[in-house]
């Protein structure tokens, strides 16, 4: 092959149609996913709705985050309020939209969080292997070995701090350091708890992520070409950047899609026990409390916050699995 | 086969004992202790009976009058030590007021208060004091006292646990009721309507929180078939037929929350197995087609989903807590929630370590019973 007569070359090239330009190719790829996976498609739609209308949270929102509206208390939906109102007269569309906040912030954050822990367990422990991988993994049966929401909730309360103390390595001391906690808005003013939650959740999650991080890269690793990259005298980490990475990447990719909708279900359910985010309001708080003696006879109270957290999790979901499809052919039909 | 289960039963000690290790760690770590929060204006309200009850109870067991005691310690801290108290709050005891003694007689009668129960208590020895002296009563069957109250948590973990299995394995039942059949007929049917809606279906059940659900179903009942669920639990040897008027419910909804997982997986070992040679032999010999697929294909494709009922206990826990709180049932799940709210101590390592138990040993009898009932895998 290596000898090709130059005219067949010049044959050969009516066979190829010459690449497009990127943005060209990037937007017929995104068209063929859309017409291919629609409900993948509708989970991606959800991802961008949720971070967009939560980056620009105040001007979507009819009130500010603190409105009441006292003589307009548990009422339906209406022009005036799109989604009625709650028990103390605030505007249940403007919190369930400053709640996107919440639910961008946290998902991503735990993503983030739980990839880049996952990543270090599980590529050190898979490719090393021997008595690390055994240590390491010893430790990841410890670390699975509690029910993920009580160790959430253990570690929640663990990093929570109380006026006065500086909590666990003074990663929340409260109004004197960060943003002002009654300010504005912003998720982050709620810093230290934002923290905390992500915290809770990544480690609780980064244990079961770890383990399937690592059966991707023994299964990279059993593959010719790391034996030859050895052979060729490249080092640990050449290898793992250069040919373990790239090839456990689709793997990790379709993780982070599936953590997305187990973090935001998670935090769903901490607010709900009146933990987590206690400070701002997030989906899984509305429907706490008094919500649930009021939703009896006014049932929007509860449809609509828990219908946010069905959508955006099933889309999630949805997107996690297309995108497993279509950028890891070895897991389709798997789980 | 005999020393795998030897070595994977010796590997379980390290486990819990690690396990155990984490736990005491973080009650280390938790800020402000249970003293803390029964003595302290802003922490729980209404906890002065109880506080006096616990340390009451501390003081009987040590052969003590609890009312000698309380004057005793008033005396002591009148003796003067109250200059010291004086001295720390940067005040000269010679010149003090009236009202600085007085504030520095509070404060200190206020700390060692605290002290004092601690040291009753047990907390204010070392880390590994603590962990060592819980594991060796623990491991003779002594689970300890409640930090508020002072009651035995053994006997209460009895009385909690039955009703946590009954709901557990109704909540199991469910799931596979719901994913087995769903699940291999979608593997059947596969890529045609039924399969795109069972598929979706899965995901959604995935999806929806179980409190949601649950608050759906309470509102649902009351409004369009005018019931409510009972609001006292009976349990389930006094009372059958009350005891399931309320768990049912909560059963079905756990049940669904798992349904997803274990459906998409069988669906995927369906589709497997259906491609095997074994199967179209089946089919060549000519069996009839579900005859097929329910003797030869079922059964090899439920092995995998063994596993992975094993791996949902976990969540099945977890998922009992949301549905213990909303319906109002008093299993250990709950009993876990409030310690760890009023930072209970021996409660929070007491259940811990017992789920930590039931998850380590049911991941043992998943991998067992993997080996017995594929004779392919070998364990060394």
């Amino acid at each position: 092959m290596a000898t090709a007569p130059v005219e067949m070359v010049g044959q050969l090239d009516q066979f190829f149609r010459p690449a497009l330009p990127l943005p060209q190719r990037m937007a017929f790829g995104t068209l063929r996913f859309i017409t291919r996976k629609p409900l993948g498609a509708f989970g991606a739609l959800m991802l961008i709705l949720i971070i967009v209308i939560g980056v620009f949270s105040p001007w979507i929102a009819h009130d500010p985050l603190t409105a009441q509206h006292l003589s307009d208390s548990v009422q339906g939906p209406s022009s005036k309020y799109w989604f009625g109102t709650d028990e103390n007269g605030r505007d249940l569309y403007s919190r369930m939209v400053f709640a996107c906040q919440v639910t961008a912030l946290v998902g991503i954050g735990v993503v983030i969080f739980v990839t880049i822990i996952s990543l270090v367990v599980g590529v050190s422990s898979g490719y090393f292997g021997g008595k690390l991988d055994f240590i390491v993994q010893r430790v990841v049966d410890i670390w699975l070995s509690f029910p993920a929401i009580f160790l959430i909730l253990t570690l929640l309360a663990v990093l929570s701090v109380r006026p006065g103390t500086t909590g666990f390595f003074g990663l929340g001391r409260g109004p004197d350091w960060g943003p002002d906690p009654n300010g504005g808005p912003w998720f982050w003013n709620t810093f230290p708890r934002t923290t905390i939650v992500i915290f809770a959740l990544g480690l609780v999650l980064a244990g079961g992520a770890s383990r399937v991080v690592r059966s991707a890269v023994l299964a990279t690793k059993a593959n010719p070409y790391i034996e030859a990259a050895t052979v060729l005298g490249a080092t640990s980490t050449r290898i793992i950047l250069r040919h373990v990475l790239p090839n456990i990447m689709a793997t990790v990719i379709v993780l982070a899609t599936l953590q997305l909708g187990f973090a935001i279900l998670a935090e769903a359910t901490i607010s709900f026990l009146g933990q987590g985010v206690t400070n701002f309001p997030t989906w899984g708080q509305m429907l706490s409390g008094r919500t649930r003696d009021l939703a009896e006879n006014h049932i929007y109270l509860a449809l609509f916050p828990g219908g946010a957290i069905f959508l955006a999790v099933f889309g999630f979901n949805m997107l996690g699995d297309a995108l497993r499809d279509v950028l890891d052919p070895r897991l389709r039909g798997s789980r | 086969m005999t020393q795998y289960v030897i070595r994977r039963l010796l590997l379980t000690i390290p486990t819990l004992l690690g396990v155990s290790l984490l736990v005491t760690a973080f009650m280390r770590m938790l800020p402000g202790d249970a003293v803390d929060i029964l003595t302290d204006n802003n922490g729980l309200q209404g906890r002065d009976e109880v506080l006096k009850a616990s340390v009451d109870a501390g003081l009987v067991k040590e052969g003590k009058n609890p009312l000698t005691a309380a004057f005793q310690d008033k005396k002591r801290i009148e003796d003067g030590l109250v200059d010291g108290q004086l001295n720390r709050d940067g005040f000269d005891p010679a010149t003090a007021t009236p009202a600085q003694r007085d504030a520095a007689k509070n404060s200190f009668a206020r700390n060692a208060y605290k002290d004092e129960i601690r040291a009753r208590l047990g907390l204010d020895k070392n880390y590994f004091h603590q962990w060592f002296s819980w594991v060796t009563h623990a491991m003779r069957g002594d689970l300890g006292v409640t930090l508020a109250g002072g009651r035995p948590i053994g006997p209460e973990l009895r009385q909690r646990i039955p009703t946590s299995i009954e709901l557990g394995l109704l909540g199991m039942l469910v799931s596979l009721v719901i994913a087995l059949p769903v699940g291999v007929i979608s593997a059947v049917k596969q890529d045609t309507p039924i399969d795109y809606v069972a598929r979706s279906g899965a995901i959604g059940m995935l999806a929806i929180p179980s409190f949601f659900l649950a608050t759906l179903v309470i509102i649902a009942a009351s409004r369009w078939f005018n019931y409510s669920f009972p609001f006292f639990f009976n349990k389930l040897w006094d009372d059958p037929k009350k005891n399931l008027e309320l768990l049912w419910m909560p059963s079905v909804i756990l049940g669904i929350g798992l349904s997803g997982t274990i459906m998409r997986l069988t669906r995927a070992q369906m589709l497997e197995v259906l491609r095997q040679d074994y199967m179209r032999t089946a089919r060549a010999k000519g069996l009839a087609s579900h005859t097929a697929v329910i003797r030869h294909g079922v059964r090899n494709a439920l092995i995998p989903v063994v596993t992975i009922i094993g791996l949902q206990i976990p969540v099945l826990v977890g998922g009992s807590l949301v549905l213990e709180q909303i319906f109002g049932i008093p299993g250990v799940a709950r009993y876990l929630f409030t310690a760890i709210n009023n930072r209970d101590f021996p409660v929070i390592i007491a259940v811990n370590m017992l789920f930590a138990v039931v998850i380590v040993f049911s991941n043992l009898a998943v991998d067992l019973t993997y080996a017995v009932l594929d004779p392919r895998i070998k364990y060394t």
